[in-house]
């Protein structure tokens, strides 16, 4: 009982750092320059010398801050994911408890790497360590995060996408007795852009099924929801070039 | 009745107008400025009319057939507005903000992430190794 309540509080309370160190989402943005920047440091570092003591607990060091990075980049904006439904919110709070218990162990790494006290077989136990979790469970976990973020995204852009399809097909029955635009040859660019939206909302809704195939986010294969987000996200991106080829056969009925 | 009548008027028949008046009149008459159409003087000015009255008729016509063609041209030209939803720019600004690369971008940066930290954690292990 006391478990169950402390794990509680714990979400409320990363919930309200994440609000409180959240920017406005009103997109999902790739990758902050504050996260390239650490990777890059990462990056240098690996093509430089690190034989000293001192270059090799500053690459640990570096790695723990890029790992922090990451984590705090994802808790942002799994916290800024509003309106969820309850199985949504329950796997979202899943996702924050794990990424805060994966602070709690860069913090101890941290401690750990800054100990002055600390030999070359800590450092290069501390280092394994650190290379093990993330090949087991930290880089995995990051990926489903994304995916999880995306399929619910993807509604969005679903929603978007389909408003556009609405009113193009009113704009086309209005213009239906103008005698510069032939409605027929503008009709296969708008089935084909229908015919796509479909099947996205058809992969979008096999996504979601996956996002639940397990009770826990550590089990679902995260290289099958990658396929099935990405499906998804290249079917909405089809049906608006056959918008735009749509607009450029407008252009060339009306000798623009 | 007819007959009181005639001889009533009977005795004005006589009557006529003074000389002075005749002569004054006359002077009238002949000092007032004459009108007349000469044969050409007519056949100038009924040419005119024609012409005038069948440029009236001309400016007439092309009005009506002005104002049909401008429906027509409105019918025309409001095609495009009535496909605004097609407005390759309104497309390329939603288009832009889906970015649809975002979802691809992210799930590349965390693969060169994680491969970038494991060769460098297996440098610093390898160089422990060497000591």
């Amino acid at each position: 009982m006391k478990q169950i309540y402390s794990s509680k509080l714990r979400i409320l309370g990363i919930l309200i750092i994440g609000v409180f160190l959240m920017l406005p989402y009103f997109k999902v943005n790739a990758q902050s320059e504050a996260l390239k920047s650490a990777l890059k440091e990462v990056t240098d570092i690996k093509d430089s010398n690190i034989e000293s003591p001192e270059s090799r607990v500053s690459a640990i060091l570096k790695i723990i801050d890029l790992s922090r990075l990451e984590v705090e980049d994802l808790i942002k904006k799994l916290s800024s994911l509003e309106n969820l439904d309850k199985n949504y919110s329950d796997l979202r709070d899943s996702f924050l408890s794990i990424l805060s218990d994966y602070l709690i162990y860069l913090d101890n790494a941290e401690i750990e790497a800054n100990n002055p006290e600390l030999s070359p077989d800590d450092l290069k136990l501390l280092a394994n360590n650190l290379k093990q979790w993330r090949d087991a469970k930290y880089n995995n976990t990051l990926k489903k995060t994304v995916n999880f973020i995306w399929v619910l995204r993807e509604a969005d852009l679903l929603d978007t996408a389909h408003n556009r399809l609405d009113k193009i097909s009113t704009d086309l029955k209005k213009a239906k007795n103008s005698r510069f635009i032939k409605i027929a040859d503008l009709m296969p660019p708008l089935e084909k852009a229908t015919t796509l939206l479909k099947e996205a909302k058809m992969s979008s809704k096999l996504a979601h099924e996956l996002l639940f195939a397990t009770t826990t986010p550590e089990n679902y294969k995260s290289s099958t929801l990658d396929d099935v987000v990405e499906e998804t996200l290249s079917k909405i991106k089809s049906a608006y070039q056959e918008f735009f080829k749509m607009n450029s056969l407008i252009k060339e009925m009306l000798g623009l | 009745m007819e007959d009181r009548l005639n001889k009533a008027l009977k005795p004005f028949k006589a009557i006529k107008p003074s000389a002075d008046f005749m002569r004054y009149s006359r002077a009238e008459i002949l000092a007032t400025k004459q009108k007349f159409f000469s044969a050409r003087r007519s056949w100038h000015w009924n040419f005119w009319s024609s012409v005038k009255f069948a440029s009236s008729l001309t400016l007439a016509t092309l009005l009506v057939l002005i104002v049909i063609g401008g429906l027509s041209y409105f019918n025309l030209n409001l095609a495009p507005t009535l496909l605004t939803e097609l407005d390759k720019e309104s497309l390329l600004r939603e288009a832009n903000s889906l970015d649809f690369q975002i979802h691809l971008k992210e799930l590349k940066y965390y693969d060169d992430s994680a491969k970038e930290v494991a060769a460098l954690l297996d440098q610093v292990t390898e160089n422990e190794t060497n000591l």
